[in-house]
């Protein structure tokens, strides 16, 4: 017995000592609950770089891996999920969570474990205001945040009358819906506005009053899961109202109701869409099919740049020491899918976004936007 | 606000509710008969609806037909759930029957993220598209067959309980299980139909009501929220207050949604909740099952 139990242990510590040398990469994200659609994505997308750079020999002649812990994109569970990570798994680095709520936790556990996190996908603006410069230094952003996508809808918005929000009761969708009112033109009137739990699929007495109340456009800051439901019951109620600001258009999960040519003049401002033109993009995107079943989410392109982002930080530092992968990070000159990222003394790159608009029964990209 | 918006909402609150109500009806026969809460209720809800979706979305049947096959599985996992779970709890303290429900929820929603994935589905019915306006108020044709299906399952069962023997054996096992025993009823069988029927129905809610909505592995736990409300509201396992209670939410929740905006809605489920529990700890109409 004894002697089992010491050649089990031999076993394990052969087995470990053979993945010491690899470089860890953590993603505490959404496995399950409401959210899990997304998380999914963020995996692939995370996956399919780590395969690219192993491929290619990996980085400093180590073998990258990916390790994902559940968040169900809640703070609490979050800090759990980065705690194990970054005590029991070791990660190098870490791509943040999806919400907006869970990186804002996340923040303070990695500044105290001295572990760069990759933000791909949050866009609260305070994540930005806290990170970098007089702040955790730790934060790194390679998406565009709040205030720049506010920015750029609230120009798109000027010349209607009227307007009504729906949007996900989050810091998400509170805080979108406060950021544009402050930026756009104080003609447009807001007619009403109706904040819902994640979780709500029922949104028969909004579509009622908003069907009463007839406004020029129906501002929406949802994410995919829900926007799905809201959508085919607007098709369902017949409306024409045309859907803006931050619609998940872009979802593989509406491309069915798109297509039904119910949702004419709808459009929405994204980070990223996977018809972008760009040799780099057609890569990635056709990667991406070849591995799974559709195409690249948003989330799934902001893990992809995350890990070739913190890997060339790697390369460029020679060493996983945290705090030269860090400064290597903040000095970032790399290529990507959208151009270069270049981070600001905040931390935060500054991508191009995109203006997209459905006409007839397709998705098309009009023009990108800056800030 | 016109007259015509209050109307609309109405008619929107009767549909919701009974929507609300049939999917609780499952839940409050099995605690009414068996005195036995059963925390699997949304995942057998789940359940149904992946059976419904795969049926009409993979294998090509058409609605109506998969509809009824899924409500006939359902009855066979109705009674499969009573075996494993209801039935050797019995005669155990309520928190026996808590946990092996609970675990069956576990095994059931991680088992269908494995063989489905995370992604959410969603399924068209011939119903879909369809719309009635009548007198200004705009009617859907797959909510208005979530109607239907209440009235038919509220009443159909309540016919059940009343002229059938099985019925009346399940009525008196409400009543006094020892008795049961002492005047010849098989309390295990009992048990078995019980789950059966109370799973046959569950799958008619998903059947009628998930089309309306998208399809994920962990959906059950927002049925199950307002499916408890109704039951508790109503009185802890009485069908007809179930139907009352599911209706009353429906139409409350419309108004509130409509007039004060949809923060508020929720809120009404949870103070109805508390407010019953306080005046009336068993709910608005007593618990049993008076049929």
């Amino acid at each position: 017995m004894a002697i089992r139990l010491l050649l089990a242990l031999a076993t394990l510590f052969a087995f470990s000592a053979a993945h010491a040398d690899e470089i860890k990469i953590g993603i505490p994200g959404p496995v399950t609950g409401p959210i899990a659609y997304l998380g999914q994505h963020m995996k692939w997308g995370a996956e399919l770089a780590i395969e690219e750079l192993n491929d290619g020999g990996g980085v400093l002649g180590r073998k990258l891996t990916l390790l994902m812990q559940d968040s169900a994109c809640r703070p609490a569970d979050g800090v759990t999920a980065a705690r194990k990570l970054i005590d029991q798994d070791k990660v190098d680095f870490l791509i943040s969570d999806i919400c907006s709520g869970s990186t804002m936790a996340l923040m303070p556990v990695v500044e105290a474990a001295h572990r760069p996190l990759i933000v791909a996908a949050s866009t609260l603006p305070d994540i930005t205001q806290k990170a970098g410069v007089g702040g955790n230094k730790w934060v790194f952003r390679i998406v565009p945040d709040d205030i720049m996508q506010a920015n750029v809808i609230a120009k798109k918005i000027t010349g209607m009358k009227s307007i009504a929000f729906v949007a996900e009761d989050t810091d998400y969708g509170r805080g979108g819906v406060r950021l544009l009112k402050e930026r756009m033109d104080p003609a447009v009137k807001v007619v009403s506005e109706d904040f819902v739990k994640p979780a709500d699929t029922d949104f028969l007495s909004i579509l009622t009053r908003l069907r009463a109340e007839n406004p020029d456009a129906i501002g929406v800051y949802m994410l995919d899961q829900q926007a799905l439901n809201l959508m085919k019951q607007y098709a369902q109620f017949g409306l024409k109202t045309p859907l803006v600001a931050r619609p998940p258009l872009i979802s593989n999960l509406v491309v069915d109701l798109i297509a039904s040519g119910n949702f004419g003049r709808s459009w929405t401002v994204y980070p990223y869409y996977d018809q972008y033109d760009g040799a780099m993009n057609a890569a990635f995107v056709s990667a991406f099919r070849q591995r799974h079943p559709e195409p690249p989410h948003y989330v799934a392109y902001g893990a992809y740049e995350a890990v070739l982002a913190g890997a060339d930080a790697i390369k460029r530092a020679s060493t996983t020491d945290p705090d030269k992968v860090r400064d290597a990070l903040a000095s970032a000159n790399l290529e990507q899918i959208l151009g270069p990222l270049r981070f600001d003394d905040h931390n935060q790159a500054h991508n191009k976004m995109m203006f997209l608009q459905v006409q007839g029964n397709k998705l098309v990209l009009v023009d990108l936007a800056g800030e | 606000m016109s007259a015509d918006l209050v109307l609309q909402l109405i008619a929107n609150g009767v549909s919701v509710g009974l929507g609300y109500a049939l999917a609780a009806v499952g839940l409050a026969l099995l605690f009414g008969i068996l005195e036995q809460v059963n925390f699997a209720h949304g995942e057998l809800y789940m359940l149904a609806a992946f059976v419904v979706w795969w049926l009409v979305q993979m294998v090509g049947l058409p609605y109506p037909a998969a509809a009824a096959l899924a409500i006939a599985a359902m009855a066979c996992a109705g009674v499969l759930f009573a075996r494993v779970a209801l039935v050797p709890t019995l005669d155990r303290s309520a928190d026996a029957a808590i946990l092996a429900t609970l675990a069956v929820s576990v095994i059931l929603q991680n088992a269908v993220r494995l063989v489905f994935g995370a992604t959410p589905h969603s399924m068209s019915t011939p119903l879909e598209g369809m719309t009635l306006l009548v007198g200004g108020v705009l009617l859907f044709g797959q909510r208005l067959l979530v109607a239907g299906a209440a009235v038919v399952a509220f009443l159909g069962l309540t016919l059940f309980l009343r002229l059938t023997s099985i019925g009346q054996a399940m009525r008196a096992m409400a009543q006094n299980k020892r008795a049961c025993v002492m005047v010849g009823i098989d309390v295990r069988r009992i048990t078995g139909w019980t789950a059966a029927i109370s799973a046959a129905l569950t799958g008619f809610a998903a059947a009628t009501i998930a089309p309306l909505f998208d399809l994920y592995p962990s959906m059950g736990g927002d049925v199950v929220f307002k499916s408890f409300a109704v039951v508790i509201i109503g009185g802890m396992g009485n069908i007809a207050g179930a139907a009352v209670a599911g209706v009353a939410l429906g139409i409350a929740e419309a108004l509130v949604g409509g007039y004060l905006g949809s923060a508020f809605k929720d809120g009404i489920a949870f103070a109805a909740m508390i407010l019953v529990l306080l005046v009336r700890p068993h709910g608005l109409f007593g618990r049993a099952v008076r049929v």
